[in-house]
């Protein structure tokens, strides 16, 4: 497999705050990794370090074999990377339709092609009937919907996203990751923070582990789960020394 | 077909801003609706940056004075027509607007709000003390009539048909609501297109918009010079029917005020919104007038306030907001009965 998305020693201060430091480890094309830690942990430092939101302290970004550091966020969606926000941010006063149509328009100019290009992403995440509602109406798991059409509509190869099943219940959560396993059968690559870990467990390829900023453990789901490290960082040293 | 129906309304405005002026033969009716067209136009050039791009300009009548003084200073000084002198106002007003915007763009918010006050205020400033453009005492217009007269073997006096001369006011008439026509027409082809879909992006979420891979900055600087063009053609238009100018007059923040309330009023982000403003805000000012006599008592002023306030308190679309909700409230209905 090979490799699509590298990040080298990323660092990032924010004053005397260090949110990350020295984390770094890659994504493969068609992989599922896994961006877990306890709240605080630096996961969505980390993402806007990547997308572009800021730039890292020091550290690297590599896309593609191309370094991409420093980059702004819309550059880096035209190489082929976008994201998700973990404040589900849906274009409010524009329908379901437009506002995946104003992610198709990344590829084409005109007003037609773009509404082709939305109609099947609306088909593939199942918001066909809800195109003519306003974006500030929606549920919270269609508004999460909306947001990754309008992501996909930009013909990503890697897709960030932020938390995406949080606030969701059981079977809207079983929606979503059966919807992240059918994009990665499609060709792409997905890079997730997730809290639930149920839901993170069985599709991720590979999981990475954050806490206090740094990393601390990769690897295989099962490997995660009976990682010394991760159980501490979770569940503090105490509960960790109770459950043995 | 579906053109006809989907711009309805456009058409039976159209109809109307023919058929009043026609049917009424009053020099005070055809005068407000001359200022309904040039306040409109300017509306609707303020509201692409405001209403769909979503950054708040608080100073558009920097570009409106532009085109009123560009193409004035060309007409009386040069003789050239004022059709060119509006283009040459417009290129001004968008050079203006790009060097000015350029980096205030880096503002957010109120912040740009403040930016683009000061941008009108210190042209204010500037052009009431410039000795060249008339200073404090400002430039009268000649009229046309006269130019012609005076040279009429003259290169003026050949193309002299194609000035806009505001003797017989109909025809001025139609020439400004041809020119707002191709304005309305240019805005709604825009709101439709890529670049409106962009603006809108933008004006709900700077961060959306980056993630998706639009450029906020260059699409916020497209917006304002297409907007600077368009507020400078008004400008002209203003200045060839006002037949006088100075920096009070086409710079003060009481202008650029009112591009602001036609828009909010009528309906921010929609392109009807600007029109039915300025048909309220101009229909009152002659209804007062008519009633109090002389230049009427200011209640004008009063009423708009009010409903500026109970417009936007109850429904921030404005009165379109009100049309659509209507709209959909009868399409649902008719949905049920089916």
């Amino acid at each position: 497999m090979a490799e699509l998305l590298r990040i080298e020693n990323i660092t990032k201060k924010f004053g005397n705050l260090v949110a990350n430091e020295d984390v770094s480890f890659s994504v493969n094309e068609h992989e599922i990794v896994s961006l877990i830690g306890p709240n605080g942990a630096g996961k969505t430092t980390l993402f806007n370090s990547i997308s572009g939101y800021y730039p890292p302290t020091s550290g690297k970004v590599f896309f593609k074999g191309q370094d991409i550091t420093g980059k702004t966020a819309f550059e880096i969606c035209r190489l082929g990377i976008t994201r998700t926000f973990q404040v589900v941010q849906t274009l409010k006063e524009m329908t379901v339709e437009e506002n995946v149509m104003t992610g198709a328009f990344l590829h084409t100019g005109s007003r037609k092609q773009a509404q082709i290009a939305a109609a099947e992403i609306l088909e593939r995440t199942g918001l066909t009937e809800k195109k003519n509602i306003r974006g500030a109406s929606l549920t919270i798991i269609d508004k999460k919907r909306v947001e990754i059409a309008r992501a996909l509509a930009t013909r990503p190869q890697l897709l960030m996203l932020d938390e995406c099943m949080a606030g969701l219940n059981q079977t809207e959560i079983k929606d979503v990751m059966e919807l992240c396993l059918r994009l990665k059968e499609e060709g792409l690559s997905l890079l997730v923070v997730e809290h639930i870990m149920e839901a993170i467990m069985p599709i991720s390829d590979r999981i990475v582990v954050l806490n206090a900023g740094k990393k601390i453990a990769e690897g295989l789901p099962e490997e995660i789960v009976n990682n010394e490290e991760v159980i501490k960082a979770y569940l503090g040293d105490r509960y960790h020394a109770e459950s043995k | 077909m579906v053109i006809l129906k989907e711009y309805k309304m456009a058409l039976v405005m159209l109809a109307l801003f023919i058929g009043v002026p026609l049917a009424v033969n009053s020099t005070d009716v055809h005068n407000v609706i001359i200022y309904i067209l040039i306040y409109a136009m300017v509306g609707e050039a303020w509201n692409l940056i405001t209403g769909f791009a979503g950054q708040t300009s608080f100073g558009h009548a920097a570009y409106f004075g532009i085109g009123a003084y560009t193409s004035t200073i060309m007409l009386e000084y040069f003789h050239i027509t004022p059709w060119i002198g509006m283009l040459a106002g417009g290129l001004i007003a968008v050079v203006l607007a790009f060097i000015v915007n350029f980096n205030m763009f880096k503002l957010k918010g109120h912040y740009f709000a403040i930016g683009t006050l000061c941008v009108a205020e210190i042209l204010k400033t500037i052009f009431s003390k410039w000795e060249w453009v008339g200073a404090g005492d400002g430039i009268a217009l000649t009229p046309i009539s006269a130019l012609i007269s005076d040279a009429p073997s003259s290169a003026w006096g050949k193309i002299a048909w194609l000035s806009l001369d505001v003797r017989d006011r109909l025809p001025f008439l139609f020439t400004t609501l041809a020119v707002f026509c191709l304005v309305f027409i240019v805005c709604s082809v825009l709101e439709r297109s890529k670049i409106g879909f962009y603006w809108k992006a933008i004006r709900e979420s700077h961060e959306v918009a980056e993630s998706i891979g639009i450029n906020p900055r260059k699409y916020k600087l497209i917006a304002m010079c297409i907007s600077a063009f368009i507020a400078a053609i008004g400008g002209t238009f203003f200045a060839q029917f006002f037949k006088y100018i100075d920096a009070i007059t086409v710079f003060p923040l009481s202008v650029s005020m009112i591009f602001v309330l036609v828009t909010v009023l009528g309906g921010l982000g929609n392109v009807y919104g600007p029109i039915i403003g300025a048909v309220i805000y101009y229909a009152l000012d002659l209804l007062m007038r008519r009633m109090t006599g002389g230049s009427g008592s200011g209640l004008n002023l009063i009423i708009f306030g009010a409903l500026i306030v109970l417009v936007t308190c109850t429904e921030p679309r404005g009165i379109m907001g009100f049309v659509d909700r209507i709209r959909q409230s009868l399409a649902g209905r008719k949905k049920e009965g089916e």
